[in-house]
Order: C-alpha cells, then sequence, then structure tokens
C-alpha cells in the first residue's frame, strides 16, 4: 500500500513535505492537473448546466474546494473524480439555489462565432432537450469514459439507477439527434 | 421495466474513436443501443472538441484564492472561541449590571443620580468660571456645586449612597459589571492586532 501510494505520489507530484492538512497539492503539481483538467471539467459544466459563464465559475470553485480539502490523493484519477465529484455538487447545489437553469438554446456564444458555431449552436440546442442530470451522465459517460460504478460515484446515484437512466438518455439524444439530420449517416 | 443492457457496449465504448473490429461493427450495425451509443458518443465528443471556456483563470491565481480562502477560515474559526466569550462576558455584565440596578433598587439609582446631579453641577460651575463671567455669577455657580455636593453627603450620611467601606457589595458588583463589560473588546482588540502581525 505505502508503495503504491509512493508511486501515486510520483505520478501526481503530491508534495507530502508541508504538514498543512490542506493544500496537499504542491505548486508544481498543482499547475500540471489544473493544466490537464480545467478545460475538461469548464466543457462538462458548461454542457450540464448550459451556462459558460457559470461553469467558468464553478470550475475555479472547484480547484479551489479541492486544494482546500486536503486529500491524499491515491493516484491522478482518483483525483479527478473526486474533482468532478466536486463540481457535480456545485452545480446541484447552484440548481437548487435558482431553481432553474438557463435554457442552453438562450445562452450567450461562449466562445468568438466561426466555422465550428453552428455546431456549438446544435450541441447546446439538443442538449437542452435533455435533463440536466441526462447532461451530467451522458457527459461522463461518452466525453470523460467513466466506468458506470464511477459516473455513479460522481453523480451520487445508484448504479443500477444510472444503467437505466443512461439507457434512456442515449436513446433520447440520439434520437434528437436523428431527427436534426446530424448523424453521419443522414448528413448529406 | 428495466430494458437489458447489451453485452456489447464496453467493448463497443473501449474501441470508440478508432476504427472498430469488424465482429464489433457488424454486431453495432443491427443493435439499435450500440448504434445509439456510437451516435452520442461521436455527436458528444465533437461537440466537446470545440467548447471553449470563457476565460479560466491561471492556476496560480486559483492555488492564491485557496490560499486566501482557508486563511481566512483559519482566523474565523481562531476567532470564534472569543467571540462566544465576548457576547457571554456582555451577558454576564449586562446582568450583573440588571441585578445590580432592580436589586438595590432605590439606594443604586440614588447613588448614580446623585453622582451625576454633583457632577453636573460642578461642571457649570467651571465653565461658569472660565468663560469670564462676572465674580458674582461664579461665585454662585461655585456655591451650586458645593450645594450639590452637600445634597450627595447628605445622601450618604442618610446611607442612600453606600460609601466604599460600607457598600462594598455593591462597588464590587459595579466594578465587576465593568470589568465583564470592558474586557472582552480589550481581548478582542489586543488578538485582532496579534492576528494582523
Amino acid at each position: 500500500m505505502a508503495a503504491a501510494i509512493q508511486v501515486a505520489d510520483a505520478a501526481t507530484g503530491v508534495d507530502d513535505s508541508g504538514g498543512a492538512a490542506v493544500l496537499m497539492l504542491g505548486e508544481v503539481a498543482f499547475r500540471d492537473f489544473y493544466d490537464r483538467t480545467a478545460r475538461r471539467l469548464w466543457a462538462y459544466l458548461a454542457a450540464a448546466s448550459g451556462d459558460p459563464a457559470l461553469a467558468d465559475d464553478l470550475t475555479q470553485e472547484a480547484f479551489i474546494r479541492l486544494l482546500r480539502a486536503g486529500i491524499r490523493p491515491e493516484s491522478d484519477e482518483h483525483l479527478r473524480r473526486y474533482l468532478f465529484r466536486i463540481a457535480t455538487n456545485l452545480l446541484q447545489d447552484h440548481r437548487r439555489g435558482s431553481r432553474r437553469l438557463a435554457p442552453l438554446a438562450e445562452l450567450r456564444e461562449g466562445a468568438s462565432p466561426g466555422p465550428d458555431a453552428a455546431a456549438r449552436v446544435d450541441l447546446r440546442r439538443l442538449l437542452a432537450r435533455l435533463k440536466p442530470r441526462e447532461r451530467q451522465i451522458l457527459w461522463l459517460a461518452h466525453v470523460e469514459g467513466h466506468s458506470h460504478q464511477e459516473i455513479a460515484a460522481i453523480a451520487g446515484m445508484r448504479p443500477a439507477s444510472l444503467r437505466v437512466l443512461l439507457f434512456r438518455a442515449r436513446r433520447r439524444l440520439a434520437g434528437l439527434v436523428r431527427a436534426a439530420g446530424l448523424a453521419p449517416e443522414e448528413t448529406p | 421495466m428495466r430494458p437489458p443492457p447489451c453485452p456489447h457496449l464496453d467493448d463497443l465504448a473501449r474501441a470508440a474513436g478508432g476504427p472498430l473490429p469488424e465482429a464489433l461493427a457488424r454486431h453495432a450495425a443491427g443493435c439499435p443501443e450500440c448504434a445509439d451509443a456510437r451516435l452520442v458518443h461521436g455527436f458528444l465528443r465533437a461537440g466537446a472538441a470545440r467548447m471553449a471556456p470563457l476565460g479560466l483563470p491561471d492556476a496560480a491565481v486559483v492555488r492564491r484564492r485557496a490560499e486566501l480562502r482557508e486563511r481566512a477560515a483559519r482566523t474565523e474559526r481562531a476567532l470564534r472561541p472569543i467571540a462566544l466569550f465576548d457576547r457571554l462576558g456582555l451577558a454576564a455584565g449586562g446582568a450583573v449590571l440588571g441585578a445590580l440596578v432592580l436589586g438595590k433598587g432605590a439606594p443604586a439609582v440614588a447613588w448614580l443620580r446623585a453622582l451625576g446631579a454633583a457632577g453636573g453641577n460642578a461642571a457649570h460651575s467651571a465653565l461658569s468660571a472660565l468663560s469670564g463671567v462676572p465674580a458674582a455669577t461664579a461665585a454662585r455657580g461655585a456655591l451650586q456645586a458645593a450645594r450639590a455636593l452637600r445634597a450627595a453627603g447628605a445622601l450618604h450620611a442618610a446611607g442612600a449612597i453606600p460609601a466604599l467601606g460600607a457598600g462594598v457589595p455593591a462597588a464590587a458588583a459595579m466594578a465587576v459589571a465593568t470589568i465583564l463589560l470592558a474586557a472582552p473588546p480589550l481581548v478582542w482588540s489586543l488578538y485582532l492586532g496579534w492576528v494582523d502581525e
């Protein structure tokens, strides 16, 4: 076990020199982790919430809470799952607070207009037709590549419930993509 | 009714993004669940690749914010017991004062009133004398002050004003109340000064 932690520490660059219970990640290790993860976490939050500006805020908040959590990560993947779990909780807290998320179709453009703008609008428009929880689990499964157990842990669900919900969400989004003529075999 | 998951979904997920093995591709073509999974996977992955954050701060900025927040939280935690004692001190001081005024009744009130009157008259006399009014007026003011002090003395003689010796309990209670009321803010300010350093 000790050897595993040492390997994990070497992989993540965890700084054990500090005796404090918080900010366990050293500066270099945190920068490395942040640079690799921040954009992915932001995309998850933007897709799940439908609000790029909110995703900005929640991404920062999730990293701050991760730093202050004082956890000793077992591995890089463990740290990433923990971060996504924090972000998911923040999103749910925000949803409870605001009672309503902005519809994705009405959101302002996150990035400057370009050749991909239409595709981004398609993504937002179709995701807006799903429930927030469906957006979350689809993203975690298909973009982040998490297993059912991992998604269940991140989203705070039972794996059995998740499997059914994921199946339905996938079928629904697939139907929407086909109906919009965006399926590869249907695009002219 | 729960739909049975396709046993090939995991294989499909592992192979996503690259060419599918022939057997898996043949299965996926005829399996609606796998077809949905492939479609959704491609659609979301393509969308994710096009998404760009508005403006995430640098890692150092986020780390600095975490440190500042942690420091603020530590200070707040450290001040919590002092704040508690401050409230307790104020409550105890108020209780002692209340008990003194209500319990002693007339003597305590008379004591405070006599002190106030004597002080007010003395101040009036001093101001009159200093403002350059005729000597007669100044003398009248001094006389008033003397009368006030004499009245206080009479009250004292009558037992209305407890002397330090005779009324130790009341004087001690007043002192305790004063200390209880004054100490918490003093301790607090000392601690804040220490924290700032």
